[in-house]
């Protein structure tokens, strides 16, 4: 039996990609005539899409009279592809030495001098494809140009995400592609029921997933 | 007698008989409808778009964005009128979509009595209405226990965390927290004390208790909004006038459309911090940032608990001279970006007078010491040498030819920049033997051979002592030409016996993959100053970070010079890079702009103003 292990790879990927999208906002009019103080910015919440139905019943406080908001992003992984174009040698293991500096336990910090040295051995990653659709719900159209202007300025073409600090990983860091946007989710004319506008982004992001390493203390 | 007809050009007695009684149907089997209703679009001042127009005059009828045709502003009435509908009440089921869960089918169609509605509200429910059915009031909620803030912290506390009241000792787990109005919704089992801190346990946000209010019932309405309305076909009398109004209604999103009814949330009596999931949305929001965060807090990487023996990039342009601890030979390197390399340069005892250039170097032989001592049983005694012209130097040995005859016994050929500066001495059979510290090189010079930066400890007659060491010794006169000048510089030459002792000198690195880039030295070492100048007091191996670089430039004193080390690059993380990061997250003034903001959408930067 395969002895387990899990390093929650994917998941950080998308805890970092999710990051990128927090903290957008849209501009209200103004009220009453009351010019630039009296329009109003709020925060468009981003989160995972996919949650369950427990959860959702949870977020509305298990009454049917609490309200969804827009406008609303989220993200959900829409596929992972095998990255055959950027496989390199399946077998290698790279080898790397580190020396840590000596850590003083009485006052828990790190001194000058030198202590552990480590061999850490790295077997080759498998590459993958991961694509991934963000969903913004817009409640009207100039929110949706609000959103989406200060989204697409920054994909140029990509966004550097950094899955983890650790210069050891030689995959932390990757990015973040725009590769398609669906405008609308709705059809022009709408007929007689009107849905929710749904304009989807579609990202590319090319992760490598890590066999465990080797780590001997010297 | 006149045909009988049951209509009538004009809504006569029958048709009122009619409606009177349509009107009671509705009194005594309709439901209670609250209606919120929808005035105009917000009026805009100083708009010149004529797409988007001020509306001054808010009317129901104004359109705000002729462009994209909505209206998003929305002005409700402040006054709740209350009215009775009909509506057939249905099951529906939870739709889960990625925005959460909706009620599917929950579209309702409602009717109203059309007369009664005129009287009541002024005109006939349009769409942009808003309903509040009250029959579909939850009162079984449990509002959850909640903390008022003095003033808003700090920081924001997390969804999730325990927090601890200072002094009632009270925990509770927070449910949600809204920053803006400075309301904190938690499950507790104690009562908090009205004055105290609390404090959270991994945001560390701390909060003064403003007031406290248990958990206690809550009860909400439904609130729907109208999309469609239209004369509903059953409510035609036998007099074919209509009586009745229907209207389509979907549930009502929590939106900037309705924040008239529903406030902005930054309140907190507003209805929208107990209706809508925003606030929960936004701390998940807030929860997977901060675990983000705590994963990647700064751009690059985490070294600083690593030992690095040369932590510090190459800088070019460094010269050193290299000294063999076993053949009395040197030679000169110059750093690149990622190495030491030899190079060529002139040799003279004067200054060249032609073929140079800018950047050549010139070892000035007339002011080099050459470090070369030869002992008499008692002391050393420094020895003249000569320096071999090419005619003299054998191309293949690169030793001077035998019938070289200088004035003294010792001669240095600086030939080839990959040999470098080689000592030789005349032996008896005219032969030159170069010297060197080796066994068979001493039997043909037939003396001792020291090569050391200290004096040896027996000094015989005829031993040859080459002190590579700039105080007393080996001190090479180095120059630069700079066409910008027209003059030779002296360059600063220290002297190693190995490239690992250059680099520890100048604190570059061969090393590669555990680069920083952080702005930090190396294993611990404190920086010795930070601002934007270089103070006269740092002493040799100090790092200095300069502040007015950016980003922050970390650089290191060595001799009279600041060498740069690396820059700072792990700042926080933004989706936008470094560069195109200070146009967006710019909220710098200037003077001439409309606003006072330096940050100005391209399509307004300098506009002409009114020149008339």
């Amino acid at each position: 039996m395969a002895q387990f292990w899990y390093d929650q790879q994917i998941r950080r990927y998308l805890l970092q990609f999710v990051r990128i999208f927090n903290g957008f906002q849209i501009q209200s009019g103004q009220k009453n005539a009351g010019g630039s103080a009296s329009q109003t910015y709020r925060n468009v919440p981003m989160r995972y899409a996919d949650m369950s139905r427990m959860v959702a019943h949870v977020l509305r406080g298990n009454t049917e009279n609490a309200l969804n908001s827009a406008p609303f992003m989220t993200c959900h992984v829409a596929n992972l592809n095998v990255a055959r174009e950027r496989r390199h040698d399946p077998k290698l293991i790279s080898a790397q030495q580190v020396q840590e500096r000596k850590y003083d336990a009485i006052n828990d910090q790190y001194t000058a001098e030198l202590g552990n040295t480590y061999t850490v051995e790295r077997y080759m990653p498998v590459p993958y494809d991961l694509t991934i659709n963000v969903d913004v719900w817009c409640s009207n159209t100039e929110q949706k140009l609000q959103l989406l202007e200060q989204i697409l300025t920054l994909f140029n073409p990509t966004v550097e995400i950094q899955s983890n600090t650790n210069p050891l990983d030689w995959t932390n860091i990757t990015v973040v592609e725009l590769i398609d946007i669906q405008w609308s989710s709705r059809s022009v004319p709408q007929g007689v029921d009107s849905q929710l506008d749904i304009a989807t982004l579609i990202f590319q992001v090319p992760i490598w997933i890590n066999p465990p390493a080797k780590v001997k203390k010297q | 007698m006149p045909r009988l007809s049951l209509w009538k050009p004009q809504k006569g007695n029958d048709y009122k008989m009619i409606d009177r009684v349509i009107r009671e149907h509705f009194n005594v089997g309709g439901t209670g409808v609250f209606i919120h209703k929808y005035l105009g679009p917000h009026a805009q001042a100083n708009t010149t778009d004529s797409t988007q127009p001020d509306n001054s005059v808010v009317r129901p009828n104004n359109i705000q964005d002729l462009l994209f045709l909505e209206n998003r502003d929305r002005k409700y009435d402040p006054d709740v009128y209350d009215m009775r509908g009909v509506y057939q009440v249905q099951d529906s089921d939870f739709d889960l979509t990625q925005f959460g869960a909706f009620l599917s089918n929950d579209t309702i169609y409602m009717t109203f009595h059309l007369n009664e509605m005129i009287n009541i509200l002024g005109r006939k429910l349009m769409s942009g209405d808003v309903l509040e059915l009250p029959h579909q009031r939850d009162d079984t909620m449990l509002d959850m226990a909640r903390l008022e803030f003095t003033t808003k912290p700090a920081k924001k506390f997390r969804k999730g965390e325990t927090i601890t009241g200072a002094t009632s000792g009270v925990t509770a787990t927070v449910v949600n927290y809204n920053h803006d109005a400075k309301v904190l919704r938690m499950v507790t089992d104690g009562n908090f004390t009205v004055g105290e801190t609390v404090t959270g346990t991994s945001s560390t946000a701390v909060g003064e208790v403003a007031a406290y209010y248990p958990e206690g019932p809550q009860a909400i309405n439904r609130y729907y909004v109208i999309e469609d309305a239209a004369r509903g076909s059953e409510g035609y009398s036998p007099t074919w006038y209509p009586h009745i109004w229907r209207v389509k209604c979907t549930p009502l999103v929590d939106s900037p459309e309705f924040s008239d009814i529903l406030g902005t949330g930054e309140q907190k009596d507003d209805l929208r911090n107990l209706i809508s999931t925003y606030q929960s949305e936004i701390d998940i929001g807030d929860a997977i940032v901060n675990q983000a965060q705590n994963e990647v807090p700064k751009k690059g990487y985490e070294t600083a608990h690593l030992y690095v023996n040369k932590a510090d990039e190459y800088v070019p342009g460094i010269v050193y001279g290299h000294w063999q601890t076993n053949t009395a030979s040197f030679k000169l390197y110059e750093s690149t970006n990622t190495s030491w390399q030899t190079f060529d340069y002139l040799v003279s005892s004067t200054a060249p007078t032609d073929n140079y250039k800018n950047s050549d170097y010139w070892l000035d032989t007339a002011n080099t010491n050459w470090g070369l001592y030869v002992g008499d049983g008692n002391v050393w005694n420094t020895q003249s040498v000569s320096i071999v012209d090419s005619a003299n130097i054998d191309g293949t040995t690169k030793a001077p030819i035998s019938s070289y005859v200088p004035s003294s016994d010792y001669a240095v050929v600086v030939s080839d920049r990959n040999v470098g500066a080689t000592y030789f001495k005349k032996v008896s059979n005219g032969s030159w033997v170069k010297i060197a510290t080796d066994s068979t090189t001493t039997g043909l010079l037939g003396v001792d051979v020291a090569i050391s930066a200290t004096e040896p400890t027996t000094n015989t007659n005829g031993k040859i002592w080459w002190q590579p060491n700039t105080t007393g010794g080996l001190n090479v006169s180095f120059k630069k030409y700079s066409s910008t000048t027209d003059s030779w510089l002296t360059q600063d030459i220290t002297l190693h016996s190995s490239q690992d002792s250059a680099n520890d000198a100048f604190g570059f690195s061969t090393k590669v993959g555990v680069h920083a880039g952080d702005g930090k030295p190396p294993n611990g070492i404190q920086i010795a100053h930070t601002g934007s100048s270089f103070p006269n007091s740092l002493n040799d191996g100090d790092y200095i970070l300069r502040t007015d670089y950016e980003p922050n430039r970390l650089f290191k004193k060595v001799g009279n010079r600041f060498i740069k080390i690396e820059d700072d690059f792990r700042g926080t993380y933004s989706a936008a890079n470094r560069i195109l990061n200070t146009f967006i997250e710019n909220t710098n003034s200037t003077e001439g702009t409309a606003d006072g903001n330096e940050q100005q959408g391209l399509s307004k930067a300098v506009k002409p103003r009114t020149d008339v």
